[in-house]
């Protein structure tokens, strides 16, 4: 299992783009890649090319959720693909973190 | 110049149909002028030619010079035949064709239809008729195109013998209850359509049920009387006092279907006299009489129970003089109960005066005729607290269903990996829901545990079992626990289970009546009824209906399974409010609602911020809490 992330910041704004699959084999390089920036007050997770996620891949993303509000950083995940999307509100992500941070990717 | 032709026509009859053979015969040497039309003209040289009917004789005039050749059509009713072919649509014609018209005439007709009903106890017929029809041909002017049609003349209606229906009933083996009134009406009838009843069966005599008359009851009857004049009624009966007397059931009469098979009566229904302690049946099981003295009970929502419960009659208040009662039967106290102490009955406790900071349990009704002040009261023995539990069993429950349902979906999805559960254990995903959406469960669990921590009797052990695996299993870490599906399924199983279980031990409702309540809390598994001035800053609580119809309510807390009928609701300062809990399908009227009182219904909360007339407030199909009322200035 692979999981590639590209790491963009444009006017203290960081996107993380991630290829691959979110799970267990992956959840480190998540972490450690948001633990690397530095002065950013808006992060967005990319998820364009994600096509697969499991529980501890999906507790992984809810940790960094809450450690970044916490720190006052604004963190939305973007281009989310359907499938991945529903899995998400099954678990009732939007109605934790906010419908404004889950937004699923156009067809 | 045009000549003009006589034509003669010579006809015939067949049966069912007028038919006239036209042969045509030039008599142009008549010179007999017909008239002519205008369309049949076109100048002196050329001259239409035309065909015209005068008393169903059709007359063809060939055209002159270049005119026209005239045309004949078929309309209704009519068949036209020329030189013995039939026209199906507009035709050419001359004075040398040979021209058939035929009218068409219909037949009259009728059809039988029998109905037999399952049972066959009736016979229905529907006679549908058609008339026959009998058409004659209208003349025709002449003209260059003409179209043939016939006009009825007369209906004739099918004549229905009523020996045709006899036979008809008699081949479906019809020979009871034959009504031939209504059959000689349905053949007579000269219209389309009729049904009728033709014969029905004789429904057998139903028999007469056994019936038991509890005899003592006679004596509640006159319970009113006795409260209006003042007076406390007090239900007893005395050792060998006949308590009920069983009417023996009565066999019926059978009946007949319309087939003259026999049809039995319905078998009367013998039920017995049932007792429990305190009686015996005597007279072959026909007569119950009582075997102690005490105050006569039935119970039992399906199958009545007749028992006798022995009364204890304290003849004073219940103080220091007799310290706090308890006792196996019901108790009667015909003073008051003071300050402090309490009674707690087997069966039922009547009290003549007041309950002030006393205590009162009874597994059976309550009634205290004047006012509870600052006093618990419970009826329905451990069934109050069962209320409770199953309550929050059934939420737990539903919470549960959902989140196992969530977890099969989850594990569906073809974006969601389950890679890791194998490795790490289906925990791990019950974990993760608990998290997000079902973070009610472990509150819930933690409240159904103390609870039943809290509760001072001894309750089903089946119980704190449930209760200890749901908080091992779903609160705090416990989910991470869970190795396999199984798991979670034994758990939600045995949820399951100690609701079915909790529901039967729930016995019969009873009641609590009381005239006045202050400070108070009551709770049974019936209604509560104030049958005065209302309740102040009181918790009341009803698995059946809450009734202060006539009284007040300011402060304190409403819950009822059934429905809460208030007369005034909350105070008019507004600073006193009254909360309303609704559970199930329960719903509140009010005759005047202040503002203030709150209503709710599992989450969902509302604040009556107006004065209202005549509210009504209720749960609707989705669950959520409405509320209907005249608002006032």
């Amino acid at each position: 299992m692979m999981l590639e992330i590209k790491t963009e910041i444009v006017n203290e704004v960081a996107t993380l783009h991630f290829d691959g699959f979110l799970d267990i084999s992956t959840v480190d390089s998540i972490e450690i890649s948001v633990s690397k920036l530095i002065d950013i007050h808006e992060v967005n997770l990319d998820f364009d090319k994600i096509t697969f996620v499991d529980s501890t891949g999906i507790g992984t993303i809810s940790k960094i959720l809450r450690k970044l509000n916490s720190e006052g950083v604004t963190a939305k995940i973007r281009n989310i693909p359907a499938g991945v999307f529903e899995v998400f509100e099954i678990l009732g992500l939007p109605e934790i973190f906010g419908e404004e941070v889950f937004q699923m990717k156009n067809y | 110049m045009a000549l003009e032709k006589d034509l003669t026509v010579e006809g015939q009859t067949r049966r069912g149909s007028f038919l006239k053979n036209l042969k045509v015969e030039d008599k142009a040497n008549s010179k007999k002028q017909v008239g002519r039309s205008a369309d049949q003209e076109t100048d002196d040289e050329d001259q239409n030619g035309s065909v015209l009917l005068s008393n169903g004789q059709v007359i063809v005039r060939n055209p002159q010079g270049l005119g026209k050749l005239p045309t004949i059509s078929q309309g209704t009713n009519v068949e036209i035949l020329k030189n013995g072919e039939k026209i199906t649509g507009p035709a050419v014609v001359n004075e040398d064709m040979h021209i058939e018209v035929q009218v068409v005439n219909t037949d009259p007709s009728f059809s039988l239809d029998l109905n037999i009903s399952k049972n066959k106890m009736k016979a229905s017929l529907t006679v549908r008729k058609k008339p026959g029809k009998r058409y004659d041909i209208e003349d025709i002017p002449s003209a260059l195109k003409v179209c043939i049609a016939a006009k009825c003349e007369q209906e004739i209606w099918p004549e229905v013998e009523l020996q045709q229906v006899l036979d008809l009933l008699h081949e479906n083996k019809i020979i009871f209850g034959i009504n031939e009134d209504a059959i000689q009406e349905a053949v007579a009838f000269q219209g389309k359509k009729i049904s009728i009843v033709a014969a029905v069966g004789q429904e057998p005599t139903s028999g007469q049920d056994s019936k038991i008359v509890y005899i003592y009851q006679e004596q509640v009857s006159n319970q009113d009387s006795h409260l209006q004049s003042g007076k406390v009624f007090l239900l007893s009966v005395t050792i060998d006092e006949v308590l009920a007397v069983k009417q023996l059931p009565v066999a019926g009469y059978p009946g007949m279907d319309v087939t003259g098979e026999t049809v039995p009566p319905r078998e009367p229904k013998d039920e017995p006299i049932l007792i429990k302690g305190g009686v015996r049946l005597i007279n072959d099981g026909t007569v119950a009489v009582a075997t102690i003295s005490g105050k006569p009970v039935l119970e039992g929502s399906f199958h009545k129970y007749l028992s006798v419960d022995p009364v204890y009659v304290v003849n004073d208040d219940v103080g220091m003089n007799t310290g706090n009662i308890r006792f196996i039967g019901n108790i009667l106290i015909t003073g008051s109960v003071l300050d402090g102490f309490s009674v707690d009955a087997g069966g039922s406790i009547e009290v003549w005066g007041d309950a002030l900071h006393a205590a009162l349990y009874a597994n059976r009704e309550v009634t205290i005729h004047k006012k509870a002040i600052s006093t618990r009261i419970q009826a329905g023995g451990l069934s109050v607290n069962y209320m409770q539990i199953l309550q929050m069993l059934r939420v737990l429950q539903n919470r549960l269903d959902s989140m196992f349902n969530a977890a099969k979906l989850l594990k569906s999805q073809p974006a969601f990996s389950t890679a890791d559960l194998k490795a790490k254990g289906e925990g791990q995903l019950v974990q993760l829901l608990i998290d997000f959406k079902y973070r009610d469960i472990p509150k819930i669990i933690t409240a159904f545990v103390q609870t039943l921590s809290e509760s001072n009797t001894v309750l089903d052990p089946l119980l704190s079992e449930v209760a200890t695996a749901l908080k091992d299993k779903l609160c705090k870490l416990g989910p991470l626990r869970i190795k396999e599906q199984a798991e979670i399924e034994l758990l939600i199983a045995n949820v399951q289970k100690t609701v079915a279980t909790v529901e039967s031990l729930i016995s019969t409702k009873v009641n609590i009546t009381v005239n006045y309540v202050q400070n108070s809390v009551i709770r049974t598994t019936g209604d509560i009824i104030v049958t005065g001035a209302g309740s102040i800053a009181s918790e009341l609580e009803a698995g059946g209906s809450i009734s202060i119809s006539s009284g007040k309510v300011r402060g304190g807390q409403l819950i009822a399974r059934e429905k809460i009928k208030i007369g005034e609701l909350g105070s008019p300062t507004g600073d006193s409010g009254v909360n309303i809990q609704l559970l199930d399908n329960c719903c509140l009227e009010a005759k005047f609602v202040h503002p203030g009182v709150k209503l709710e219904h599992g989450t969902e909360r509302l604040l009556i911020q107006e004065h209202y007339r005549d509210l009504r407030a209720w749960v609707n199909e989705g669950g959520l809490l409405k509320f209907e009322g005249v608002a006032q200035q």
